[in-house]
């Protein structure tokens, strides 16, 4: 019989203790899985919104806290800040397009969608926009909405349907074509008509910019902060506090995986030493036809260490499951606080996969070590004596 | 042996189904509603932190953004806050408690403000609050 037939038969000896030590180095390990799976695919997201953003600076009010600068990445509605007179002076520097954006809320059914108001042919030109059915704003002031592709999907909304905006009835003449961002998820109206119906008075809430030159981006930043008092920010700015941010709590979130997995470790060292025990006998008759210390050594390890990949392999599969289950939960819930808008969803990555394999068998090759020793260090008159 | 499986089966199930179940999953977050509040229309049930209670009314309360809340770390700042009249019996919910008001928009002596009928607390963010930003 060779060492690996040796090894699982010994595993499969007490079926239930196999079953229930490998259940919780699975458990620890697919927790650990589902929340590096889904903090790697928040963190794409962030990187696709911040991508689709398509801006390089980002103009705000100087007292917004963060919580703001993530809603203009994750597409929340904001507070209406800054006077339109900025957009004007910012406009006017040289090498700077500049739009911007009014965001409010109302509801759909019942649910809540956002409101932007926007300069409708500057935006259509720097998002770069199609038309996917109907005909776009026709005037600065037009009384009508252009929808996102999802609102109109998830909504069922269509050309002429009518909606109600603080009380006020806005036919739809337009549905833009998908765009994979978040301009699919807004409701759009010209910037006047916004302030108008929300009686917010000459007021914007930030404004997106792009440069000429990306080479010269400080002395356009100098150039607006010598204009007007706003705070300028880079999208690489901008995504970085939010992804510094992101990091912290996926790092406490994987430290609360990283108890249930020591406390696997333990589980399986426990059931290493109860192995010991129970085949004292075993080992004192090994030794005592040549078998080496060595050789207990490995046997022991070679246990340990296939809980750890068993465990790894069941709790990857598992935790990419949990994580494709979690995802739309997530989305709505406390965890995701600094996440609100940027939907995860769960992700396949084969470097998740292998770090965790490898991660389950260290821990549990670490776990099996003392076990083994004790094993090891039995002499042949040790182990034949145990009653 | 044969009941391990199914052991299995039925514990795999039980963390999942307590894994899935959130009954708050559908409440609305202060900063959905607050500017087009009337476009909300029947029971809502909205979920957010409890900073302040009418000096002259108890029974009144206001009610922050969670999100905003736990990001900016304070009560105080100068936000938007939803106002809410509580009808139904019993404690009444504490500053800070995260809490889910359910109830509607409601014609009161205060005027339009939502009646809340009952309250569901999750938590108190206080000490959250007191501990400061971690970064």
């Amino acid at each position: 019989m060779n060492i690996f037939n040796l090894v699982s038969k010994n595993l499969l000896r007490r079926k239930g203790r196999f079953v229930f030590t490998l259940l919780g180095i699975t458990i620890g390990m697919a927790a650990f899985v589902a929340l590096l799976s889904l903090g790697s695919s928040m963190q794409r997201e962030l990187r696709a919104q911040a991508g689709m953003l398509d801006a390089n600076l980002v103009i705000t009010p100087t007292n917004w806290c963060a919580f703001d600068q993530i809603s203009i990445l994750t597409g929340e509605a904001l507070p209406e800040s800054l006077h339109y007179d900025v957009m004007e002076r910012i406009s006017s520097i040289y090498g700077i397009t500049a739009v911007p954006y009014l965001t409010q809320r109302t509801a759909i059914q019942n649910l809540p969608v956002m409101v932007t108001g926007i300069y409708p042919n500057e935006m259509k030109d720097f998002r770069r926009w199609e038309i996917a059915q109907g005909v776009y704003f026709a005037a600065d002031n037009e009384r009508a909405v252009v929808l996102g592709s999802s609102i109109a999907n998830n909504f069922d909304l269509n050309l002429g349907d009518v909606l109600t905006i603080r009380g006020e009835p806005f036919p739809v003449i337009a549905v833009l074509s998908p765009t994979g961002s978040n301009d699919d998820t807004s409701v759009y109206l010209p910037l006047t008509v916004v302030q108008e119906i929300y009686e917010i008075g000459p007021y914007i809430s930030f404004i997106v910019a792009r440069v000429s030159d990306i080479t010269n981006m400080d002395s356009y930043i100098a150039a607006i902060v010598d204009v007007v008092n706003v705070s300028v920010t880079s999208d690489e700015q901008l995504l970085s506090t939010v992804l510094t941010m992101l990091g912290s709590v996926n790092a406490t979130l994987q430290l609360i995986a990283g108890v249930a997995l020591i406390s696997a470790a333990f589980g399986i060292a426990n059931t290493m030493m109860a192995a010991i025990y129970e085949r004292r006998r075993e080992i004192g008759i090994l030794r005592a036809i040549g078998g080496k210390s060595s050789a207990i050594f490995k046997i022991f390890l070679l246990e340990s260490g296939l809980y750890g990949l068993l465990g790894g392999i069941i709790g990857v599969v598992v935790g990419f499951v949990a994580s494709i289950v979690a995802a739309p939960i997530i989305a709505q819930s406390g965890i995701s606080v600094l996440m609100k808008g940027a939907t995860p969803t769960a992700s396949f990555d084969v470097s998740i996969v292998i770090t965790a394999i490898l991660f389950s068998i260290v821990i549990s090759v670490v776990s099996g070590l003392y076990p083994a020793l004790k094993a090891a260090k039995l002499t042949p008159v040790e182990a034949i004596s145990y009653d | 042996m044969k009941k391990i499986p199914l052991f299995f089966v039925l514990f795999i199930m039980t963390v999942l189904i307590a894994g899935c179940s959130d009954d708050n999953a559908n409440a609305l977050a202060v900063r959905d509603i607050q500017s087009d509040p009337f476009a909300f229309t029947g029971e809502l049930r909205v979920n957010g932190i409890i900073t302040d209670f009418f000096e002259h009314d108890t029974r009144i309360f206001n009610l922050k953004d969670t999100a905003e809340t736990l990001v900016c770390l304070s009560l105080v700042c100068d936000s938007f806050r939803l106002p809410v009249i509580y009808v139904g019996g019993g404690d009444i919910p504490q500053i800070a408690d995260e809490v889910d008001v359910i109830g509607q928009w409601s014609d009161t002596e205060y005027g339009v403000i939502f009646e809340a009928t009952s309250f569901e607390v999750r938590r108190n963010i206080m000490r959250i609050i007191e501990r400061g930003p971690n970064r």
